[in-house]
C-alpha cells in the first residue's frame, strides 16, 4: 500500500491540510497552486542521501524504514534543513517554531489505519492503495494536466 | 466509543463518527456511508470542535437595559408567554412571526409548525429565501430528481455555480462522471472558479445575466429543433406560450446581454440537448440575486426541454443549510419580506442557528434560540441556548431527499436544551398541549401528515443508512412515468431574463458579488480554525488586476469595502479570474461598493 497524489482530481479544497493538522498537531502536507489553477503537492521524496539529515545540528532528523522523520522533541527550529532541502518541501511552522514535513503518518500506518488525508479527500486525489489500482487508472489515459508534469506519483520512501 | 453523526455544515449531510471518551475527542471517517464514502470537506473535518467550544451558550439570556443578563428557564419562559399572549390579544395572532433554520431536525420543525397553528399564526418561514420553491409548479415536488450519487452516470453536466468550493464533497461524483464516463462538463459562472478548472466548456457571463444565458440556451435548442417533440406534447404544458414569449429574441441578442460569444452558447446548448443522460446542477451562488425565482424557473424550463425524465438524467439543486430540504418537505416556505409584513410583525421567534441577516421589526419582541452568540443576537430580547447537532435525537433530510438519523452523543452544556424541549415547554406554559414523549412519536405524526414520508418508519431510519423519500422506489428518479403536478404535466413557466442587479455609480464604482461557503452560524469559529491551519484567509476580496492597478492596490493589501450600509476590512488579492468592475467576496452580499486602502 502506498500513498498517491493525482493532480487531475485535486480541487484545492484544503480538506487534507485540515485533516492532517487535526491528527498530527500541525499541517504536514501542502497543496500549492501553480499558475493559480493547477494544484501541485510538493512533498518529501525521502532521498537516499538526505541533505537534511546531514545538516541537522541536533540529530533531530533520522531515517527509519526508508522514511525520513523529524523528531519534534529534538528540533530547535534552526531552519538548516529548510535551506538544505533540494526540493523545498520542509516547512517552518512559525507558531511551534519547528520544521515540519510529511512523514507518511508512520504512526497511523502501523496501526493498520489509513492516513487522514487519503480518508478525507472528497475526490480521491490522494489515495492510499496498491500500485496496480493506480496503473489501471493511468491506462485509461485521461491526463489533462500531464503537460505540466503532474503525473500520478507515489508518496513513498526511496 | 464511536457514535454515528451527520455534519450540519451544508445540505449534503455527510456522515462521520464521533469518537468519545467522556467528551468528544475527535472524529473517525465513515467509509461505508452511502453518500460521502468517508470523505469530508474542511468544514466537516472540524465540525466536532464546536461541540465543547468554550463560547457555547450555557444559560438563557435576557436583555435588561441594553445588556444580556443570565436568567433561568422559568424566568424567560414566563416572559415569552406573557409577551406572546399580550401581542396575540392586542394585535392578533398574525403579528407573531416564526422563522426556522436548517439546524432544526424534522421533528423540531414539525413541532414548530404545530406550535404556530396552535397559536393561530400562519407566518412560519425559513429564515433564508428558497432556491427550490418554484420547482413545485414545474415538476410537482420541491426536490432534486435523483440521488446525488447518480451524477456519476451522467454524460453531460450543466453546472450553474461553484459546488467545488461551496459543497466540496459532491465533486466526487462530478469528477467520476468526467473521468470514468467522459462526461462533458459545462460550467456557468461570473468568475473563473475551481469548478471551471474541470469544465469542457466554460461560460463566463456578466453578473446578473444568469436568466439571459439560460434563455439563450433554451432558445438555441428550440431554434435547432433539438428537443423531443413527442415528450413535450404528451408530458408538458404551456410550452407554446413560453416559446412564443421568447420568439422574437434572437440568440445573438441574448448573448450580447450575457457578454458571451453566441457560438459558445450554441455549442453548450448542443452538448446539453444531445446528451443521453444530462444533469443540471445549481448551487446557492444564485441566492444573492434579486431575480432568483426567474433563474430557477428558467433552469426548470431548460430541464423540461431536454427531458429530465430520461433514464439517468437529473436535476440537482445543491442547497445550503443542513436540513433545508426538510423545511420544504414539511411545507415551510422561504422567507419573503414585504413592507406590510415588516410593520405588522410584533413578535419574532427564530428557532435554529441561521446565517440570514435579519432586521429587527420596529417595536417588537424577538426571541432567538442559538448555540453561539452572533451578530443576529443583537436584535434579540431573549436568547435561548440550544443544543447542537451532536446533542439531540432526530432526523434530517439532505438536499437529495436522503433521510438520516442524528444521534445524541453528549448532553448539551449547562442549561442548553434542544429546540424540541424548548418548544414543548413554551407551548405547555401557554396552555397548549404538545404531548410527545420522544422524537419517535413526532415522526409517526409526520408520517401521517406528510405524504412523501408516509412509507418511512422510524425503524427504517434507524436501521438503514440513507433512506430516500419516496421510499417505494428508494429515491430513484422522481418523475419516471409522469410529473407530480395536478394534471401530471410538467409546466413551462414564464420568466423574465433581464438582469436586475444594483447599478454602480461614482460613489460606489464596483459591484461586489459573493457566494456562501459556510451555511451554519458556527461558521465564524470554523473559518477561524481553518484560517489558522491553512494560513489562507477565508474572508477576502478578489479584484481584477487592472482595476487594482487603477486604484493603486497591490496583491495582499488590506482594503476597506464601503457599501451604502456597512464597511468591512478584508485582504485583497489581484486576479484575472474576476471580470473588470467586479469584486468577489465570499460570504458577503451583492451590492455596490467603493474601496479604500487601509
Amino acid at each position: 500500500m502506498e500513498l498517491y497524489f493525482d493532480a487531475d482530481l485535486c480541487i484545492n479544497c484544503g480538506s487534507c491540510e485540515i485533516a492532517c493538522a487535526r491528527e498530527n498537531g500541525r499541517k504536514k502536507i501542502k497543496i500549492e497552486l501553480f499558475d493559480a489553477q493547477f494544484p501541485i503537492s510538493s512533498k518529501c521524496v525521502h532521498c537516499e542521501e538526505s541533505p537534511c539529515i546531514k545538516v541537522c545540528p541536533t540529530e533531530a532528523i533520522e531515517k527509519r524504514n526508508g522514511v525520513v522523520y523529524i523528531n519534534d522533541l529534538l528540533c530547535i527550529g534552526c531552519k538548516s534543513c529548510v535551506l538544505a532541502c533540494p526540493f523545498g518541501v520542509i516547512d517552518f511552522e512559525k507558531r511551534q517554531h519547528i520544521s515540519s514535513k510529511c512523514d507518511l503518518c508512520a504512526g497511523w500506518l502501523e496501526e493498520n489505519k489509513r492516513p487522514p488525508c487519503a480518508e478525507t479527500c472528497p475526490t480521491g486525489a490522494i489515495r492510499y492503495c496498491e500500485r496496480a489500482e493506480i496503473e489501471e487508472i493511468t491506462k485509461k489515459g485521461r491526463r489533462k494536466r500531464e503537460m505540466i508534469g503532474a503525473k500520478i506519483y507515489a508518496w513513498r520512501p526511496g | 466509543m464511536k457514535i454515528k453523526s451527520i455534519c450540519n455544515h451544508c445540505a449534503l449531510n455527510c456522515g462521520f463518527y464521533l469518537s468519545k471518551d467522556r467528551e468528544i475527542k475527535g472524529i473517525d471517517y465513515w467509509t461505508d456511508h452511502p453518500f460521502n464514502e468517508g470523505a469530508l470537506c474542511d468544514k466537516g473535518n472540524l465540525a466536532y470542535r464546536t461541540i465543547h467550544h468554550e463560547k457555547r451558550l450555557t444559560s438563557p439570556l435576557i436583555k435588561r437595559e441594553g445588556k444580556f443578563k443570565e436568567a433561568t428557564w422559568e424566568e424567560v419562559i414566563e416572559v415569552i408567554v406573557r409577551k406572546l399572549s399580550e401581542i396575540k390579544r392586542e394585535y392578533g395572532a398574525n403579528a407573531i412571526r416564526i422563522l426556522t433554520s436548517g439546524t432544526c431536525t424534522n421533528e423540531e420543525l414539525y413541532l414548530i409548525k404545530k406550535f404556530a397553528s396552535l397559536l393561530g399564526t400562519p407566518n412560519v418561514f425559513s429564515a433564508r429565501p428558497s432556491m427550490i420553491s418554484n420547482l413545485k409548479e414545474s415538476f410537482g415536488f420541491k426536490a432534486a430528481t435523483n440521488k446525488l450519487t447518480d451524477i456519476k452516470n451522467s454524460d453531460c453536466i450543466f453546472i450553474l455555480g461553484n459546488p467545488f468550493e461551496q459543497n466540496p464533497v459532491v465533486s466526487k461524483y462530478i469528477l467520476r462522471a468526467k473521468y470514468e464516463n467522459n462526461a462533458n462538463i459545462i460550467v456557468a459562472d461570473a468568475r473563473y472558479t475551481p469548478t471551471a478548472w474541470f469544465a469542457t466548456s466554460f461560460l463566463q457571463y456578466k453578473v446578473g445575466a444568469e436568466a439571459a444565458l439560460l434563455c439563450a440556451l433554451i432558445k438555441s435548442i428550440i431554434d435547432r429543433d433539438l428537443f423531443d417533440h413527442n415528450f413535450i406534447e404528451k408530458n408538458t404544458s404551456d410550452f407554446n406560450a413560453v416559446k412564443k414569449s421568447i420568439e422574437e429574441r434572437s440568440v445573438e441578442r441574448l448573448s450580447k446581454i450575457t457578454g458571451l460569444n453566441h457560438s459558445s452558447i450554441e455549442g453548450a446548448a448542443m452538448m446539453i440537448a444531445t446528451a443521453k443522460r444530462p444533469a443540471i446542477i445549481y448551487t446557492t451562488t444564485i441566492m444573492q440575486l434579486p431575480n432568483l425565482s426567474d433563474v430557477v424557473k428558467s433552469l426548470a424550463n431548460l430541464s423540461l426541454l431536454i427531458n429530465i425524465t430520461k433514464e439517468g438524467a437529473g436535476f440537482y439543486p445543491i442547497q445550503g443549510e443542513a436540513n433545508i430540504q426538510g423545511i420544504h418537505d414539511l411545507g415551510i416556505e422561504g422567507r419573503q419580506t414585504t413592507r406590510s409584513t415588516k410593520e405588522a410583525v410584533k413578535a419574532l421567534l427564530i428557532f435554529g442557528d441561521t446565517v440570514a441577516s435579519i432586521e429587527k421589526p420596529k417595536a417588537s419582541f424577538v426571541v432567538l434560540s442559538q448555540t453561539f452568540l452572533s451578530k443576529t443576537s443583537d436584535i434579540a430580547d431573549i436568547v435561548l441556548p440550544s443544543a447542537c447537532f451532536a446533542e439531540k435525537d432526530g432526523s434530517i433530510t439532505s438536499t437529495d431527499r436522503m433521510i438520516q438519523k442524528i444521534e445524541k452523543a453528549v448532553d448539551p452544556p449547562g442549561h442548553a436544551r434542544s429546540e424540541f424541549w424548548i418548544i414543548k415547554r413554551i407551548a405547555e406554559a401557554m396552555g397548549h398541549d404538545l404531548d410527545y414523549d420522544d422524537v419517535k412519536a413526532v415522526w409517526n405524526e409526520i408520517r401521517a401528515n406528510i405524504p412523501v414520508y408516509r412509507d418511512i418508519t422510524y425503524k427504517k431510519i434507524e436501521e438503514e443508512v440513507g433512506v430516500h423519500w419516496p421510499y417505494k422506489n428508494d429515491g430513484d428518479q422522481l418523475y419516471k412515468k409522469k410529473f407530480k403536478t395536478k394534471d401530471g404535466l410538467g409546466r413551462f413557466q414564464h420568466f423574465a431574463y433581464q438582469p436586475r442587479i444594483p447599478k454602480t455609480d461614482k460613489a460606489h464604482p464596483f459591484l461586489a458579488i459573493t457566494e456562501r461557503r459556510y451555511f451554519n452560524r458556527e461558521y465564524e469559529l470554523i473559518s477561524n480554525m481553518i484560517e489558522n491551519i491553512t494560513e489562507k484567509p477565508t474572508f477576502y476580496a478578489d479584484i481584477n488586476t487592472k482595476d487594482a492597478e487603477n486604484s493603486g492596490i497591490k496583491d495582499g493589501d488590506i482594503i476597506k469595502l464601503i457599501s451604502a450600509k456597512d464597511e468591512v476590512t478584508v485582504p485583497a488579492f489581484t486576479t484575472d479570474f474576476v471580470p473588470h468592475g467586479i469584486i468577489f467576496v465570499p460570504n458577503y452580499k451583492l451590492c455596490t461598493v467603493s474601496i479604500r486602502e487601509v
